[in-house]
Formats: C-alpha cells, structure tokens, sequence
C-alpha cells in the first residue's frame, strides 16, 4: 500500500471537493488523531494489527483527499509515548508495520518528490529501535527539498515530552555552544517567553493546526499538540478511524470553514499579541535567530548521524 | 463553470446558515421557557427537583470527575454569575470539589470575576465558593466552628438531603496561565542553570517533566488533579489556549452558547463522562 492512494473519486464527489475548495476557505493545516483501530480490528474479529495496517489504508486515502483539496500540511498521530504502555507484541507489531512503511516510502521516494511531499517525524525517535530510527531518518532527509505537502508524522510523541523537550534545549544550549568552543551568542534571561520555546518545539517549521480531526468518538486530545492547538477547530466524530469515507473528510471541512469565521477574532487577536511580544523580547535579535540557526543545524546533523548508523 | 460552482457553493452556506439561525432561535426559545418557568416556580422548589435529579445521578455514576473546567468563549454572552452558581451547586452535590474557569471575555463585554462570588483565602491563589446552606448555618449565632464547612445530612430548604454540603475550590484561569507561565518556569530553570538541581533535572527527561509539572501547579495554587472533564461555552469546540499543559486528557464537552444549561445538562455532561473509558495509551 502507497503513502498516497490513487482514490478514485466519484462525480458527486469530485463537485463536491470543488465547490468547498472555491467558496471558502480551506485549513492550510489539518491534524488527525487516528482512534478506533483496535476497535475496528475487534469489530471485524481480526488482528490488531491488521487494523492498524487498513487504519495507515486510509491514512492513505486521506492523504490524497488532502492534496486534492489543497490542505497544505497534515500531522498525524501515529503512536504516543504513552503507547509503550502496550503488550511487547502490539508494540513490536506497530514497529513492523512503521519499518515496512518507512521502507515502502524510501522505495517510492520518488512519487513522493513528483507530488511534492515533505515528510518529517515528530517526537522521541531516540526511544525507537535503532533500525527504525535510521530508516525514519533517512526518510526525513530524502524528502526534505519537498514543500507542496507537509506530513508530520508524530511518532513516539506526547506534548508534554515535546514542551520538555522545548524546555531542555533551551536549558542546554549553553553546554552544546561550550562544546564547539562558542561562547558568544548566549540567550539572556530576557529573551525565554512563550515565543522562543513555540521555535524550540519539533514542530518549528509548522503553522499550528487549523483543524484537529478526532475519530471514535473520544473528546479529550490524549496529548496531542497541545501547545499548537490553542485557536484551532476541534472536530469529534464517532467513526473509527479506519472507517472513515471522504464524506466524514468534507464534514470536517465544512464545519471548519463555519467555525473558522467565528473564531477569526479570537486569532487575529493572538496574532498580534504574539507579534507584540517578539517585539518586546527582541526576539527578531541576531542573538536569539542565531539560537534558533543554530537549533536547525544541530538537529539536521543528529538526523544525519542517525541516517548514517 | 466555476460560477456555477460559487453560487452552489453560496446557496449551500446561504442554507447551513438559515438553519443555523432557526436551530438557534429554537435553543433561545426553548432557554426562555425554561428560565420563565424557574422564575415561576419557587427557588425552594427548584432546588428540591435539582436536586433529585444530580442525587439519582450521583447514584448511577461510575465515576466523576475531581476537576471541572468551564471555558467561556470570547463571543458567549450567556454566561453569567447566576449561571456559574447554578454550576457550582450542581457540583457540590454531585461531589466535585474543584473547579477552574477559563472565561476568554474581556471586563466590561461579560467577563465574570469570582471574586465577586467566592471567597479568597487569604494569600492563596484558589478561591472558594460556599452553597447558600453553608452561609447561612455561618450567620446563625449558635453554629459549630466544628462544622462551619459541613452541614449534616438533614433538612435544609424544605427538602431532605442525602448527601452533605461543601465548598467547592474554584480557580479563575487567565491566558497568562498557559503557555506565559511554561515560560515562565522555564525562565527560572535558566536563571538557576548552574545549581546542581537544575543540573541533575537535565539527566533525565522525566526529572524535568516533574519538575515543570510541579512548579506550575505551585504558581496556580493547584494542589488538585488535572481536569478531567470540560465544557466549553461556544459555539464551536475550542481550548482558547487553555492549561496546556494540564488540559491532555480533559474530556470536553461543548454547549452551545445560547441555549438553555440547566441541571439535566449537567447530568447528562456527567453520563457522558461517566461512560467514556480512559485507555491511558493502553
């Protein structure tokens, strides 16, 4: 199975995806917390990995819905830190079934590159399997010149791990600037607010969602971007997550587009509270964008180490 | 083509919205009747049938929630004093001990400032909030300091209770509670890099998380579990940016604004709750 599906769309379909595309606005990010495919594997009394294996089918599927729809970046939740929790042969298979989906990829690396597709991991991958973090390394820098479709791919991701994670770097810049002998640059006490540690997030690159898209009907967001979500729509269905057909996927858009204009204010507002507070902090200051710099650097090289183990 | 495409497109929302406008004229109907009739009855009446109905509740939960949080959108215009009471009773007699409030109202278009409501606590940051029955035993002359907090089972407003009153801990969230004080703590942990604590939080990750975790429940004045459960007033389900951090596994429930909340709202928020099961990544 492909990391984007040749769906074949029907007419209604098709003027349907059309006509939500052109009236209003459609989310430039969408989130998917995939749920319900252990639910669904019972449901049809098979293995539980077999329905993870057709819950990734349909992340498939979604996938090309969203490249036809012209969503621009998509981040999904494939496993939580949370779910080392699992049996020893859950969590093995949900490792076999990221290997051989990580290998597909690097095999079709160039339909990827033909539709543009930029993929990157979020999350502790140090707490992966090594082969995997390799095969998930390379697959990040083999795609990284893409930028038609962003997917992000939290793998080994809780928010609270991330903000930690956040928290540290910034705590630990010091020692990694000793360490190659630079001692100018230094963050002051000043420059750390809310600004700084959203930049020291895996997600740095990213806008925050403007949709988050929950299946089986739970309301909570199991640590789930949290830091990212704060003026995005939260949309709840009851549909198992493999389960779901291009009319679930219009649903959300719809509801999107209704709610996104109510809550226009409410962003716009934060937007330039945002932007006032970068203003205050000096946060466009060379000191801090050398911070920053030098944060993308680090982080490309410890991909390039893992790509190469 | 696309013209054609834009005007179904137009005509579609044009529908959606005429619905949306007769559902909510609906919801504000069916809210007016409701008030009109708890005006009509007595408040002793009304608090009797409450009651009733959050016992039978109480009875039939499998569990509640130890934290509540109330999120007001920035363009609800429903929520008000009496309406956050009316919660707080509620709460009380189903045993919920703690709840936050995250109103996104700016003063002056709705906002709702507790401590209009509650009581401070001296240097604490967490308010509480009394039920009526435990005011007034504090005003009669001759009730115990013992049981200044608590009431007895018995009878009190005309009607029998099963269960005791109690106060309730309320927090007033603000969005400087969110993201502002992670970086907060964070500022601090830089402060002190050098020091060995900070230094043997950095070993390891989880040291860190605890060590965060800590630090913001300090500056919150939460010395309760996160919340467990939400509901959110607006028309649209959102967080506004609410707790971040603490906010992971928060059920929520949206009510829409405008529409009637009363005590079978409440209960069945609690149902709801009580029959969504926690798989804790399991």
């Amino acid at each position: 199975m492909s990391w984007v599906s040749d769906y074949e769309y029907t007419f209604l379909q098709r003027q349907t995806l059309r006509v939500l595309r052109i009236c209003r606005h459609i989310p430039h990010h969408v989130a998917f917390v995939m749920d319900g495919n252990r639910r669904f594997a019972k449901s049809k009394d098979i293995d539980k990995i077999e329905g993870h294996s057709r819950g990734f089918e349909k992340l498939a599927d979604c996938l090309n819905w969203c490249l036809e729809i012209g969503i621009r970046e998509v981040t999904t939740f494939a496993f939580s830190i949370e779910n080392f929790k699992r049996s020893t042969d859950e969590v093995e298979g949900l490792f076999n079934l990221a290997r051989e989906k990580f290998s597909k990829l690097l095999e079709e690396s160039d339909r990827l590159n033909e539709h543009g597709i930029r993929i990157r991991v979020i999350g502790s991958i140090e707490l992966l399997p090594q082969d995997l973090q390799k095969l998930i390394a390379t697959a990040m820098l083999r795609t990284e010149r893409n930028d038609k479709l962003f997917l992000n791919i939290a793998f080994s991701y809780t928010s609270r791990d991330e903000i930690t994670q956040a928290v540290e770097t910034v705590l630990n810049h010091e020692r990694h600037l000793e360490e190659i002998g630079d001692n100018e640059d230094r963050l002051l006490s000043q420059d750390i607010n809310e600004r700084l540690l959203e930049e020291c997030l895996y997600t740095r690159h990213s806008s925050p969602p403007d949709l988050v898209f929950r299946t089986s009907g739970e309301t909570r967001l199991s640590d789930f971007l949290m830091w990212q979500l704060s003026s995005s729509v939260l949309y709840f269905t009851n549909v198992l997550w493999p389960q779901i057909t291009i009319w679930n996927f219009f649903a959300s858009i719809f509801v999107y587009q209704r709610a996104s204009c109510r809550l226009e204010a409410f962003r716009g507002k934060e937007r330039i509270r945002s932007a006032k507070l970068a203003k205050i902090s000096d946060f466009y200051s060379s000191r801090v964008q050398t911070f920053l710099q030098k944060l993308d650097i680090f982080r490309r090289k410890e991909l390039i180490k893992l790509a190469s183990n | 083509m696309e013209l054609l495409y834009q005007l179904l497109g137009r005509l579609l929302f044009l529908l959606v919205r005429i619905y949306e406008l007769l559902w909510l004229l609906h919801l504000r109907l069916h809210a007016l009747v409701c008030r009109s009739y708890d005006y009509w009855r007595s408040k002793a009446a009304r608090e009797r049938c409450e009651r009733a109905i959050l016992e039978q509740c109480n009875a039939e939960l499998t569990k509640r929630p130890q934290h509540l949080v109330i999120v007001v959108s920035p363009e609800d215009r429903t929520v008000d004093v009496p309406l956050l009471e009316r919660i707080f009773s509620y709460a009380c007699i189903v045993n919920i001990y703690h709840i936050s409030v995250y109103d996104t109202r700016e003063r002056g278009s709705g906002y709702v400032d507790l401590e209009e409501v509650c009581e401070r606590m001296g240097e604490e940051r967490s308010l509480v909030w009394r039920p009526h029955q435990i005011k007034e035993q504090r005003t009669k002359p001759n009730s115990s300091s013992k049981n200044s907090n608590m009431l007895p089972k018995g009878e009190a407003n005309g009607c029998k209770h099963s269960a005791q009153f109690h106060e309730l801990q309320v927090n007033q969230i603000s969005a400087a509670d969110g993201h502002a004080l992670i970086a907060e703590v964070c500022r601090e942990l830089y402060d002190n890099r050098g020091t060995p604590l900070v230094r043997s939080l950095l070993d390891k990750r989880e040291e860190l998380t605890n060590h965060i975790s800590t630090q913001l429940a300090k500056r919150l004045g939460l010395t309760v579990p996160e919340p467990e459960l939400g509901i959110i007033f607006a028309r649209q389900t959102c967080t506004y940016g609410l707790l971040p951090w603490h906010v992971r596994f928060t059920e929520f429930h949206t009510h829409v604004s405008g529409s009637y909340f009363g005590v079978k709202t409440f209960a069945n928020v609690l149902y709801k709750y009580s029959r969504c099961e926690q798989r804790w990544g399991k």
